[in-house]
């Protein structure tokens, strides 16, 4: 054999050997093989948070789009987008539960950081975010007075907005357009604070006929 | 001759006749100058009506009346309007055709839950060679009043918000495409003619397909899913209306002649018969049609009706399709949300609780509420299905349109559902 039959000779098993190894390494030849198809978790996941916070279970809600998106607050989002709609349902669980997040059993405390709101000051900061993500999105979305009567609860919430809320509110009130028992809620608050107890009553009725529960209905100031 | 020499020239006569007689009879053989004779009429027999009258029909913009058809999406239910076939996520007819065969691509669980609301629109009539066919002035006025015409489908075609020059334009364009020929015979209502035409409408199995309400004729049977074609059988009542008597007489003789995909099989009639067959289409006296019973709502429940019990009989099921939120759906929230049909984007959103609860914007791009009463009292909602409900008993109203629109209306059970859930405040 000459020489250059010995170089080609060594460079085909070189080359078998070579595929034998990638191949048992990618399991190929072995029927274990399958295409790798990246599924994004969110989109069921922010869907799912959206049906968790319309059914009451706003905890679990934010639990669920802080676990999902941890980093959420760094992002500037389109309203409708995904995150949008991730950034809608915390603003409006935050809001709901007063700017404090009790959930480090489901979230991993590192994770959580200042949602959980049980240092000072935390609480009003996170009703601020609220409040801005919620501002943001109804500017983007004129119309949306869903969007808008969850910006109204909100500002609800904060005293310096309160005026705002109310003129919000009381505007969507008079066409029959505030989009929650919990907008009513907020509404039926901004009256008591004003001293209008009869308009209060007619809000608090108007919850209490759209509410799952009474529990929305409980005026929180 | 002889008499035996007559006898057999008799013989051959007659069996030469009978023989040609049977041949005329044969279904594709039939001859126009050889008929089965017709009966005389009995006095009282086949009494003959006159035409049913139409507005006169001055011809509108071809040009605008095709512009027309793309702007009301036609094509996105019928064929033959001269656009281009939609795009799938646009064919209604397509869409539920694949749906109900099992070809859509989604996973199964979908097509279960979807396939018993799919239905609807999948035998909807082509618009090939209308102008050969119908009266320019009767498809206008169904373009306007839309009505049950075809027993065997729901009555789904839509009530568009077209003025009586569009629907002219329109009228115009498609039925400018063909043009009706020459009747090879006069039809005229003549009782002897009528007479043999409602027999031969038995005869010649007419009955196996079509309806001819207000004439004492018997019921096509249930229609068989194999035969689904059946569906597209129009109520011979209203051909007198649709077509014009020479053109029912061609129509009669090959129906593949006048509208090239023509469902309406060959049933090879001879001239004569057909001519009679259109004669009592066209004049045959037919009983006046019973009126329907008004629509009555029932009264509101009063066990609690919460949202999810209406979601899941009502607006999931009917509203949702065309009302829906465009951020789930790719930007296309349906006609009802951001338009279509000729419609302008509504942004009705029935998609969620709070969407059904932010209402829709007004002509005036106002956001009103979908609960606002209307003259009658009723909120605006309830007041669209209860007008569906009496657009099908030919009641139409100005100030509400019939929802769901081009849909059957919903039951009454349906609507006292959605009408006890809005009178309770809208509970979740």
């Amino acid at each position: 054999m000459s020489f250059r039959k010995h170089t080609i000779w060594a460079v085909m098993m070189g080359a078998c050997l070579g595929i034998s190894v990638v191949a048992q390494e990618a399991r190929a030849c072995g029927g274990e093989w399958y295409p790798e198809v990246m599924v994004d978790p969110r989109i069921h996941g922010v869907a799912q948070a959206e049906k968790q916070l319309a059914n009451g279970s706003r905890l679990a809600a934010a639990a669920s789009v802080i676990r999902m998106i941890p980093h959420i607050k760094s992002l500037k989002s389109q309203p409708g987008s995904l995150v949008g709609r991730a950034e809608r349902v915390l603003a409006v669980a935050l809001s709901r539960s007063q700017g404090a997040l009790p959930v480090a059993s489901e979230v991993p405390l590192d994770v959580l950081g200042s949602w959980q709101g049980s240092r000072p000051g935390e609480a009003s900061l996170n009703l601020a975010w609220s409040v801005s993500v919620l501002q943001r999105q109804s500017e983007a979305k004129a119309d949306d007075v869903a969007l808008k009567t969850d910006l109204g609860e909100a500002m609800a919430r904060v005293p310096e907005l309160r005026a705002q809320a109310r003129t919000i509110l009381e505007e969507l009130a008079k066409r029959d357009l505030i989009a929650s028992p919990e907008g009513y809620a907020a509404l039926a608050a901004l009256r008591s604070q004003s001293g209008d107890s009869d308009g209060q009553k007619l809000a608090i009725k108007r919850c209490e006929a759209m509410a799952k529960s009474p529990d929305a209905c409980i005026i929180r100031s | 001759m002889t008499n035996r020499a007559w006898r057999t020239l008799w013989a051959i006569a007659a069996a030469t006749g009978l023989l040609l007689a049977a041949a005329c009879r044969a279904p594709n053989g039939g001859s126009p100058s050889a008929e089965k004779p017709r009966p005389a009429p009995r006095a009282g027999q086949a009494p003959v009506a006159t035409l049913p009258s139409l507005p006169a029909f001055e011809a509108g913009n071809v040009e605008h009346g095709q512009a027309l058809v793309a702007e009301f999406e036609c094509n996105r239910c019928h064929a033959g309007t001269g656009l281009a076939a939609p795009k799938l996520e646009r064919d209604c007819v397509g869409c539920h055709e694949q749906i109900a065969t099992d070809k859509f691509k989604t996973t199964s669980n979908k097509v279960a839950k979807w396939k018993p609301h799919v239905l609807a629109y999948r035998d909807v009539p082509s618009l090939t060679d209308l102008g050969a066919r119908l009266r320019p002035a009767w498809v206008r006025g169904y373009l306007l009043h839309p009505h049950r015409l075809r027993p065997g489908l729901a009555q789904t075609m839509p009530r568009l918000k077209l003025s009586t020059e569009q629907a002219t334009d329109i009228a115009t364009y498609l039925t400018s495409t063909a043009s009706p020929g020459a009747a090879p015979l006069p039809v005229t209502p003549d009782p002897a003619q009528t007479a043999h035409g409602k027999q031969l409408l038995s005869e010649r199995g007419c009955v196996g397909c079509h309806q001819l309400s207000g004439a004492d004729l018997p019921l096509p049977p249930k229609n068989d899913p194999v035969l689904r074609t059946l569906g597209l059988a129009p109520d011979l009542r209203y051909a007198r209306e649709r077509q014009e008597p020479a053109t029912l007489l061609r129509w009669l003789l090959d129906p593949a002649q006048v509208k090239h995909d023509a469902a309406m099989p060959n049933l090879a009639l001879g001239l004569a018969d057909a001519r009679d067959l259109a004669a009592f289409l066209s004049f045959g006296e037919l009983a006046p049609l019973a009126p329907r019973p008004a629509f009555a709502r029932l009264p509101v429940l009063a066990r609690r009706v919460g949202f999810d019990e209406v979601n899941e009989q009502v607006f999931a099921v009917t509203c949702r399709h065309c009302h829906t939120n465009p951020d789930l759906a790719d930007g296309d929230g349906g006609p009802g949300s951001t338009g279509g049909f000729g419609f302008k984007a509504r942004k009705i959103d029935f998609s969620s609780y709070q969407g059904i609860q932010s209402g829709g914007v007004d002509a005036q791009g106002e956001r009103v509420s979908l609960f606002a009463p209307t003259s009658e009292g009723l909120p605006r909602l309830v007041a669209a299905l209860v007008a569906r409900a009496r657009e099908d008993r030919g009641q139409e109203s100005d100030e509400v349109r019939g929802m769901p629109l081009g849909l059957p209306p919903l039951s009454a059970e349906q609507i006292q559902l959605v009408e006890s859930w809005v009178a309770q405040g809208r509970p979740l």
